[in-house]
């Protein structure tokens, strides 16, 4: 049991780092579709950096700085060049993911895997007895929950959250009130370029301590669902993400336990189609209570 | 991105070498005459006319079948071929990539994995005159008079795996890890599974499969999983997600028969490597064109001529005191190997869902 709890956090803890940046970015009025290719470069910087220095805590500053300047790149478009937020969003995805591919060949001669010495501290490695599994959980599993601690008071007990809540939800009234949306937006996304720079990082030193081609395989898009799913709460993308991770833990352990009475391909799908009806049956029940869908489209001033 | 890129410097590649060879002919100034077509080129690029091009769908430097074929190639070249190497990653790109080679005057096309079979089957009886092997695939029907499939049994290798991870195993409970839920994988576990019960009676095999070959973290949490579960030996078939299950051996101190090359980072706990010699079979096939014993159709390569094997890892002595007992396993797992070959031990061939 405690193996596999280890196991649902280990498969949440990328989505769940990365869905809080979407829900930062989105609670600021920006649909982040760029999760998946922050956490690419994210990866990628944080391997390389590891594998040419050693040291983890440069790996993580460097990963963090070329997040910081890339969603700095994402605001400049979207606001002074008024590009769509969604357009730029998937470029920046698809481009990381090209760019990461190319970059392995152009600054370690392969196309597939290169392999770092050193993964991410595991403070609880020490446990012994029913603990112990706890002890595969990297450092940054942790600071996830610290993290949407953080998120939930910053947004919910801050002047400075409601201010950035308001500059998603209604972006005329904050900017009549004097709020400056345009800078909030660029906080969030710099919040946002950091989470998804732990969260790549994480997907890459702390189980497999590799970066290959393409490393995350959708995981910021799921981390997006996640985001729509946790209704751009703290805790609540906290929450489907943790469910995210839950899913991928009982697929692998239903493959073993159910063998021959499901196929692996509906197991496989399982989690995804979990998603699309969890999404389904909160809107309807949003509708019947007549709320207001939360998925704030494009608002810009 | 990274597809389009790919297609578009295949595409700049190609006009250079075009140019190139184009350059080159005009400069001959003799061959082909008013004809200065590209096929005159190939000729004039090529030595003696030999030309081999490889097309794969995945990138270089995956250590794996790509990379493996690459070093056919290069066998190729010591045997007098020029060779040429395209990554094809955008299947929109297989058609033209092929035609285009085959205009370009190539006169053996290697194509590898069930990609291709489509967009080979529509360039291949344009080019008569050039021959098309196509590594990795089942056989076509009709069968194309000048296209050779090359199949790779794999049964063989996963049979003696269970032979070989029943005995190291300790616990009595082996796994199998395959990367997306195929047949072609589903009869490698039965054979696996065969092998194995044949071995040891009481032994217990569980499978899983990735849903990908190239999601390394999610194949180490298929095989931590399995590993907490009593699984102390496990058959990687996952490509690059293989990577992450050796992660988690390591960490569990468990073994894994691997399906990629070992390099620094799987010693300690890769115990055997099951997989196939794609090059030295395409290298095999291609030269067979000049001996004359080319033939169109279905071949099939095993455990007989090399194409396919289960060696102990190289880096066997880093699993300390388990090595003395896989290498004893290996004494059982050769004479089983030879049973095989001599059709004493039947290796099961079935398709049905795990």
């Amino acid at each position: 049991m405690g193996d596999f709890i280890v196991t649902c956090l280990q498969a949440a803890t990328p989505i769940w780092l990365a869905a809080l940046a979407g829900m930062y970015a989105q609670r600021s009025g920006v649909i982040h579709l760029g999760l998946e290719g922050l956490m690419v470069s994210g990866a990628f910087v944080a391997t390389a950096t590891a594998i040419e220095t050693g040291s983890i805590a440069l790996a993580l500053a460097a990963a963090i700085v070329v997040n910081l300047t890339l969603s700095l790149l994402f605001w400049l478009l979207i606001t002074y060049f008024k590009a769509n937020v969604m357009i730029v969003g998937l470029g920046l995805s698809l481009t990381a993911a090209g760019a990461t591919g190319y970059a392995l060949v152009v600054v370690f001669g392969s196309e597939a895997a290169v392999q770092s010495p050193i993964g991410l501290p595991q403070p609880l490695s020490g446990l012994t007895g029913p603990l112990a599994p706890l002890g595969d959980l990297s450092v940054l599993t942790f600071a996830a929950i610290a993290l949407t601690w953080i998120a939930w008071w910053s947004i919910r007990r801050t002047r400075a959250g409601l201010k950035l809540s308001a500059c998603g939800s209604d972006p005329f009234a904050a900017r009549s009130a004097g709020v400056p949306v345009d800078r909030y937006r660029l906080a969030a996304l710099q919040i946002g370029g950091f989470l998804c720079a732990l969260a790549g990082t994480e997907l890459s030193l702390a189980g497999v301590q590799s970066f290959s081609d393409n490393i995350t395989q959708g995981r910021g898009y799921l981390a997006f669902a996640a985001v729509l799913l946790g209704n751009v709460a703290p805790i609540g993308v906290s929450v489907a993400a943790l469910f995210f991770g839950f899913a991928a833990a009982f697929g692998i352990q239903s493959q073993l336990d159910f063998n021959g009475t499901l196929p692996p391909q509906f197991v496989l799908m399982l989690p995804y189609i979990v998603t699309i009806i969890a999404i389904s049956i909160t809107a309807v029940i949003k509708k019947r209570r007549g709320e207001q869908p939360t998925l704030i489209l494009e608002r810009t001033l | 991105m990274s597809v389009k890129t790919g297609a578009k410097l295949c595409r700049h590649l190609l006009a250079v070498w075009a140019l190139v060879s184009g350059l080159a002919l005009a400069g001959c100034g003799t061959a082909g005459g008013g004809e200065a077509n590209a096929a005159g080129g190939g000729e004039a690029a090529g030595s003696g006319g030999k030309t081999v091009a490889l097309v794969t769908p995945q990138k270089a430097g995956d250590g794996g079948p790509t990379d493996n074929l690459i070093a056919g190639l290069d066998k190729l070249k010591a045997a007098g071929y020029s060779t040429r190497f395209v990554a094809a990653t955008d299947p929109s790109s297989h058609e033209s990539t092929l035609r285009n080679l085959a205009q370009s005057g190539v006169s053996v096309i290697v194509v590898a994995f069930s990609e291709f079979i489509q967009p080979l089957k529509t360039v291949a009886p344009e080019f008569p005159d050039t021959k098309f092997v196509h590594v990795y695939a089942d056989a076509y029907k009709p069968t194309i008079p000048n296209v050779q499939t090359v199949t790779f049994d794999t049964q063989g290798p996963s049979y003696l795996a269970g032979v070989l991870a029943a005995t190291v195993s300790k616990t009595g409970v082996i796994g199998f890890i395959g990367g997306t839920a195929l047949p072609a994988l589903y009869a490698d576990f039965h054979a696996y599974q065969a092998g194995a019960k044949a071995t040891r009676t009481d032994v217990t095999v569980k499978s899983a499969f990735v849903g990908s070959f190239g999601d390394p973290v999610k194949g180490q949490q298929i095989a931590q999983t399995m590993f907490n579960n009593k699984v102390d030996v496990v058959l990687a078939y996952a490509g690059g997600s293989s990577l992450g299950v050796v992660k988690a051996a390591d960490q569990a101190k468990t073994h894994v028969i691997y399906d990629n090359d070992e390099s620094p980072e799987t010693a300690g706990s890769v115990i055997a490597v099951a997989s196939q010699h794609y090059g030295g079979t395409m290298a095999r096939n291609v030269l067979t064109i000049d001996s004359g014993t080319w033939k169109p159709g279905e071949t099939v390569a095993g455990l007989a001529d090399g194409g396919t094997f289960l060696d102990p890892a190289k880096q066997l002595a880093s699993t300390g005191e388990t090595a003395a007992g896989v290498a004893k396993a290996f004494e059982s797992v050769e004479s089983v190997k030879q049973k095989i070959i001599q059709g004493a031990v039947d290796v099961p061939f079935n398709t049905d869902p795990v």
